[in-house]
């Protein structure tokens, strides 16, 4: 993560004046840079032969189609003033995990052979929450080359719990 | 004295020669005596004349006789002394051909015997490196024959590893069921909460 991410994360973090407030943004940000990062409106935002006004005209009808509220864009719009629209993504992820970190919580991948039942991601997830001790925010994907079982991965750490690995490792100790 | 011995015999053969000249001559005489020619006169004239002959002839043939035996006698004395000389000398050498010989004789039965020891120190060595070699191949051999086993065995099991990975992989896919994913994850809750008592 980039330092200027973190910065600007930290900035506006900071005018948060509750952890419902500070979610809020979380979310509001995440879909200005899902807009942003789309190709037909990087291609006018970050165009050259756009001047700066334009550019920051863009932006406001941007932010007033979102309905954000004024802290975010404001925000925006001092990103855009000072050309850190390209920065959007680290920002995110920034702010994200400033507020996972003020809220007590970690995110955790969970990837899955099948599609998985509630149950199936809530055992996952207490059982990384064991280890953590801080609520586990999953994000589930599938992959089908598991076979079966899950692999977590949890703060960097990968915890592969899938047939596919089970197999392979019994393949590995019938060879020796 | 031996010389003197020849002079002798030669003067007395000289003497023998004139009187038997004389003696000739008179009897000659005495056939014309009886013949009624010839006297002793005759006679007399004819020993004179053989004795002026005998004189004349040993005055001036005595030397060169002389010096031809003379000669004769060194020559002889000279080829005896080379003769005596080469006979001692071939006596030395046969002498030494003797001795030659025997030592030669001693020094192939040396011979014989140190190439002997020396064949026999051979065929020990021959015989050695050969085992030697022999168990080195030996034992190249096994530990060949060991690393193939090895690497067979162990090809094998890669093999059968990977024969019995495909065959589960496909089982799982057939046969996966609710049931199956359950007890994994069961499994797997089980191992992390074991990590986090940890």
């Amino acid at each position: 993560m980039s330092g200027i991410g973190k910065r600007y994360a930290r900035a506006l973090a900071a005018l948060a004046s509750d952890n419902t407030q500070l979610e809020g943004w979380g979310a509001e940000l995440e879909r200005l840079a899902a807009l942003v990062a789309a190709p037909e409106v990087s291609v006018v935002l970050e165009s050259p032969e756009r001047s700066q006004q334009a550019r920051i005209e863009a932006i406001g009808k941007i932010v007033e189609r979102l309905a954000l509220s004024f802290p975010v864009r404001s925000f925006a719009m001092v990103l855009t003033r000072h050309r850190r629209l390209t920065d959007l993504p680290a920002i995110v992820q920034a702010y994200r995990e400033l507020t996972d970190e003020r809220l007590g919580r970690v995110r955790a991948t969970l990837t899955f052979a099948r599609e998985p039942g509630p149950d199936e991601i809530a055992r996952v997830v207490d059982g990384l929450h064991a280890i953590a001790r801080r609520t586990i925010i999953p994000t589930v994907k599938v992959e089908p080359g598991l076979l079966g079982g899950v692999v977590a991965e949890l703060e960097g750490k990968i915890y592969d719990g899938s047939l596919a690995t089970m197999i392979a490792e019994a393949e590995r100790r019938l060879a020796e | 004295m031996k010389s003197m011995k020849i002079k002798l015999k030669t003067s007395i053969l000289t003497i023998a020669g004139a009187m038997l000249g004389a003696i000739t001559a008179f009897t000659a005489e005495g056939q014309s005596l009886r013949e009624g020619e010839g006297s002793w006169f005759a006679l007399l004239f004819y020993v004179i004349n053989a004795a002026i002959f005998l004189a004349i002839v040993v005055h001036y043939a005595r030397p060169a006789v002389r010096r031809l035996f003379a000669d004769r006698a060194h020559q002889a004395r000279a080829r005896r002394d080379r003769a005596q000389a080469a006979l001692v000398e071939a006596e030395q050498a046969a002498r030494d051909a003797i001795h030659l010989v025997e030592s030669l004789a001693d020094e192939k039965a040396r011979l014989i015997k140190e190439m002997e020891a020396e064949t026999a120190y051979q065929v020990k060595q021959i015989r050695d490196a050969a085992a030697e070699g022999a168990a080195r191949i030996l034992r190249d051999s096994q530990l060949t024959v060991a690393a193939a086993a090895n690497d067979a065995r162990r090809r094998v099991r890669a093999y059968m590893a990977g024969v019995a990975g495909v065959m589960a992989r496909e089982l799982v896919q057939r046969n996966f069921t609710p049931e199956d994913q359950h007890r994994i994850l069961s499994g797997f809750v089980e191992k992390l909460a074991a990590e986090a008592r940890v």
